[in-house]
């Protein structure tokens, strides 16, 4: 097995794709359907339940479980950027920035149903998407995503490697949760104490 | 003969075996053959049978990988060093270990339950390992004001694992990118900022 990246800036699933609305309730049927059943057991019956829409039009436009996947990843890729722009265009400071990723991060990993099913009943299924080159698709995902806002409090070199940063503590905290189970309190927490407490270069050393 | 040197031929047996099999179809018998322990011994030491095998022996590489780790960078003379080199080292190991190499590769979704699992184990273990040099740090004037040495082991643990696992944006093979990612990235906010010498590209 050849790990695929789960995040990643590819094409869209089809080109004959259904409209934008049945899309979106595909994607939020699935997601609902993996956080109840998991991904080994899901048949494209439970997600067109979960979806409210016919057997018929669902493999209309999505034909088998793959074709249905293959949308999930493409929508869940599009709302962690969206979710990452979000979260950082009110930032005013540095620190603002800083917080307003780890926050959004911590709450999108800990918060996501259908991710946590799996991490806790089915790991194998999802844990090649996030770790060795699995979590390099993904920090490369988020970095460049949090590169172009951080670029209004330093250079643009050192900009993708603090977003690249941020993402390896949510993702550390997500995999390997605090005792108390709280991850969203502790990334927000090393970040103030360990992040935004440092001084940014004045230059990228390498640039 | 001694129970612990019986186990450990049984692990090192395990661990060929899943290198020629890998880890869904290593048998008992396989690891028999390749430890010269008969399978009722195994089964002796090892109640559960063959997942209980391979599973031990998937905790007791990785434990015995972060320990190597720990016995090349101890001699270091001081924090940035000794992440430089344990960097260094452990990407190096990583990439040589071909049991790992074949396994993440043709079944990352039975290796990494387990390594993940068990990284409950290995993360109190680096941070352990990484307090008397936080200590030593704060002893010398060089920890950030105010900063914890316990806490400030947690993360740098946490962080350490994260970029052997995933180099990211560094290319750890040069030493110039994995000094920069130490002293501007790992270290910054953890020690005082006259304590970084900053590297020159």
């Amino acid at each position: 097995m050849t790990v695929e990246p789960l995040f990643s800036r590819g094409t869209p699933p089809d080109p004959r794709a259904a409209s934008p609305e049945v899309e979106a309730k595909v994607v939020e049927g699935a997601l609902r359907a993996i956080a109840r059943f998991g991904l080994a057991k899901l048949t494209v019956d439970d997600v067109a339940r979960e979806a409210g829409i016919s057997r018929a039009t669902l493999y209309r436009y999505f034909p088998g479980r793959g074709a249905v996947l293959a949308a999930v990843i493409h929508a869940e890729t599009e709302r962690l950027e969206r979710g990452l722009d979000e979260a950082l265009a009110e930032a005013t400071t540095l620190a603002e920035a800083l917080a307003a990723v780890a926050g959004f991060g911590a709450r999108a990993f800990a918060g996501h149903e259908a991710l946590q099913h799996l991490l806790a009943n089915e790991p194998g299924a999802v844990l090649p998407h996030l770790c060795f080159t699995g979590a390099d698709s993904l920090l490369t995902v988020c970095a460049d995503r949090i590169r172009p806002h951080l670029c209004r409090f330093m250079g643009p070199l050192q900009a993708r490697r603090t977003g690249e940063w941020l993402a390896r503590i949510v993702l550390s905290y997500g995999l390997a949760p605090p005792p108390d189970g709280r991850i969203e309190d502790a990334v927000l927490g090393v970040v103030r104490e360990f992040v935004v407490t440092r001084e940014p270069p004045e230059v990228d050393p390498l640039a | 003969m001694e129970t612990g040197s019986v186990q450990e031929r049984v692990l090192e047996g395990a661990l060929a075996s899943i290198g020629r099999y890998g880890l869904a179809r290593t048998t008992v018998d396989d690891v028999a053959q390749a430890s010269g322990v008969s399978r009722a011994t195994i089964y002796r030491h090892f109640p559960g049978g063959r997942d209980q095998v391979v599973r031990d022996t998937v905790a007791w590489e990785q434990g015995r990988f972060f320990a190597r780790l720990g016995e090349a960078v101890a001699g270091a003379p001081d924090l940035c060093v000794l992440l430089e080199d344990a960097l260094v080292f452990a990407r190096q190991a990583l990439a040589e270990h071909a049991v790992f190499q074949r396994v993440v590769e043709t079944e990352p979704e039975r290796l990494l339950p387990l390594l993940t699992v068990d990284s409950n184990r290995i993360l109190p273990f680096i941070a352990a390992f990484l307090v008397p040099y936080l200590e030593r740090e704060r002893d010398a004037g060089r920890l950030r004001p105010g900063a914890d040495p316990a806490s400030a082991a947690d993360y740098v643990a946490r962080m350490v694992l994260s970029c052997i696992g995933a180099a990211g944006v560094y290319d750890l093979d040069d030493p110039a990118e994995v000094r920069l990612l130490v002293r501007e990235q790992l270290l910054a906010g953890v020690l005082a900022p006259g304590a970084i010498l900053t590297p020159r590209p």
